[in-house]
Formats: structure tokens, sequence, C-alpha cells
């Protein structure tokens, strides 16, 4: 019976650890001070800029000729 | 004990199902999806330069094709295939592309690869009759379906560019909506415990302005963008790309003005000045632009 709850316990344990992972961490300055926006939040933004302009540039159409005399 | 060992497996097993999504997420499509991009890039590459060796082989055959010459009937069709060739592989890289883009849902990345698989049939159909034609009639006539079946086609491949384009602008406005609750809950911290916000709110009233008018440039384009599939192609990419350029001006403003907000608040909270972001690059044009047609 006390090896029965024992497992009963973890397999509770193991769910509740399951589900903080599936939610992932939480967010900055939840714990009560107010969290400013950061270099992070700059650096996501200059790195999907950056992204744009380079799909810009990869994605030219070809030129093609196909004239026949 | 035998309940026991039933019950400690009942445990790994939870353990291990639970283990599964997260591994599946954080290894599998994101990297196989860039590989596939870039392999069909590198094709591409490969069949532009197939392309211009053919163009260029073909060049002192061009007087010999009119007089019916067999070889230059067969350098004709090499150089005709090659450049059908590069065309449907320049659609399979912005297939791949259109699949590797997250900003975009599934359901516009399935639409949109449909559509450029339809194209690129159209364009292997095309191929295959080139590649069949035995005579000067014959390669003429697949010549002229594969010109008006591309022209056709490109005007549509420009407006996919540019769905990608704003998808991918739209990601960034919502980043920048992300950042702008931040700087209001910030503000508002800092002005309840005292401090002066007066220069930091005018300066968060212009990253609110600049969010607002990529968000209007973006609306316009896609708009245009829309009107491509019924309307004038080519007055309606060029209004769209011109509103993409303007939405990408408004995006880098909009960057400066959060690397100085950023700037600002620490100023006001510590009293130390650390060095602003530095600037991001302009599109001088986009691929959106329509073209005068080959």
């Amino acid at each position: 019976m006390n090896m029965k709850a024992l497992i009963a316990i973890l397999l509770l344990v193991l769910l509740v650890a399951g589900c903080v992972g599936q939610t992932g961490p939480a967010a900055p300055g939840a714990a009560g001070a107010v969290a400013a926006p950061s270099d992070a939040d700059t650096s996501a933004i200059a790195s999907d800029m950056s992204d744009l302009n380079s799909a810009s540039s990869d994605l030219s159409t070809p030129s093609v000729d196909l004239s026949l005399p | 004990m035998n309940q026991t060992k039933l019950l400690a497996l009942v445990v790994l097993a939870s353990f291990f199902i639970a283990a599964i999504p997260v591994v599946a997420e954080e290894t599998a499509a994101p990297q196989t999806l860039r590989e596939r991009y870039i392999a069909a890039k590198t094709s591409y590459v490969q069949t532009k330069q197939a392309y211009l060796n053919a163009v260029q082989d073909w060049q002192n055959f061009k007087q010999a094709f009119r007089n019916r010459d067999r070889q230059a009937f067969l350098k004709a069709q090499n150089f005709l295939d090659k450049g059908t060739k590069h065309l449907i592989q320049y659609l399979n890289v912005l297939s791949k592309k259109v699949e590797e883009t997250k900003a975009l849902s599934a359901e516009k990345q399935t639409a949109l690869t449909t559509e450029l698989s339809g194209y690129i049939a159209t364009l292997e159909t095309d191929q295959a009759q080139i590649n069949n034609a035995s005579t000067v009639e014959e390669i003429r006539a697949a010549t002229n379906k594969t010109k008006v079946d591309w022209d056709t086609i490109r005007p549509q491949v420009k407006r996919i560019i540019g769905e990608v384009l704003l998808a991918k602008a739209e990601l960034i406005v919502a980043r920048a909506d992300n950042a702008s609750a931040k700087v209001d809950a910030k503000i508002a911290d800092l002005k309840s415990k005292g401090k002066d916000t007066a220069d930091l709110e005018a300066k968060n009233a212009e990253f609110k302005s600049r969010i607002a008018s990529a968000k209007d440039k973006l609306a316009q384009a896609k708009a245009k963008l829309a009107d491509v599939k019924t309307g004038d192609a080519t007055v309606n990419l060029r209004a769209a790309d011109q509103f993409i350029r303007e939405a990408n001006r408004s995006l880098r403003d909009m960057y400066a003005s959060l690397g100085q907000i950023i700037h600002d608040i620490r100023l006001v909270e510590t009293g130390k000045s650390e060095p602003l972001p530095a600037n991001t690059t302009e599109l001088s044009e986009t691929p959106v632009s329509p073209e005068e047609a080959s």
C-alpha cells in the first residue's frame, strides 16, 4: 500500500513537471518588477530585418531570353 | 512485486512519452527545411550557369538556324531546354522559401506551394514540347507557348514573393508591438516611482507612430498584391513594391526609436549611458517590382 502511494506521488510529480516543461519559461518580470524591453528585443527585430533583406535579394526573378531568330 | 514492476514500467513509459514531443519540436523540421532551400538554391545557380553556357554556344548558329541547319536546330533546342529548366528551378527555390518561411501560416504555405506546383507543371510540359520538337515550326510553336506561359506566370510569382516579404515584415511588426507593450508598462512603472518620463513618453509616441505607419504601408501593399490576381498586374506590382519599401523604411525608423527608448530607460533607471544598437540596412528595391517583358 505504501509502495502504491509512493508511485502515485511520483506519477503526480512527473505529470506536474511535464506540464511546467510544456508551457516554457515564465515571462520576464512576472515575479514583480516591470520588465523593460531589452537587447533581446532589438536583436530579434534586427535579425528579422536582416532575414527580410536577404529574402528580398535572394528572390529576384531570373532573366531568361527565349527568342528564336 | 509484479504489481510494483508494472507500475514502475508505467512511470518509465509516461516519462518517455512526455519527452517525445519536446525532442521532436527542438530537432526536426526547421533545419531540414533550411537544408532543402539551400539545396534548391545551389541547383538553381547550376541551372543558371548551364543556361548561360548554352546561350553562349548558340550565338554563332542563329544564321544557320534560319537556313534550317540540323546542328543549329540542336543548339537552339539545347538553350531553350536549359532556359526553361532554369525558370523551373527558380520556381522550385521559391517554393522551398515559402516552406521555410515560418511567418506564413500553414494554410498559406500550402496554397502558395500548390500554386507554384501548377506553374512548374506548366513549364515542364513546355520543356517537354521543346525537347520533342523535330522541326523548326514545332520548336517555334513550343517556344512561343513557353514565353506566353512565363509572361502569365511571372506577375503571379512576383505576387508570391511579395506575400513572403509581407509575412516577414508583419512578424517584425508583431515583435515591435510586443516591445511597445513593455515600453508602456515600463514608463508607467517609472512614472509611479516619481521619475521624469516626459522625454520617454514623447519618444514612445514617435515609436508607436512608426509602428502604425509600417502597419498602414503593409496593409496597402497587401491590398495591391491581392489585386494582382484580377487587375493590372504591372500597376499593382509597382504600387506594392513602393509600399513594401516604404514599410521597410518605417520599420528601420521604428527600430532606431526602440534602441533610443531602451537606452533612455536605462539612463532614467541607472543614470548610466550605454551605446545605441547599430542601424539596419534599407531595401534599395524589392523583387516585387515588375520588369519589362523579355
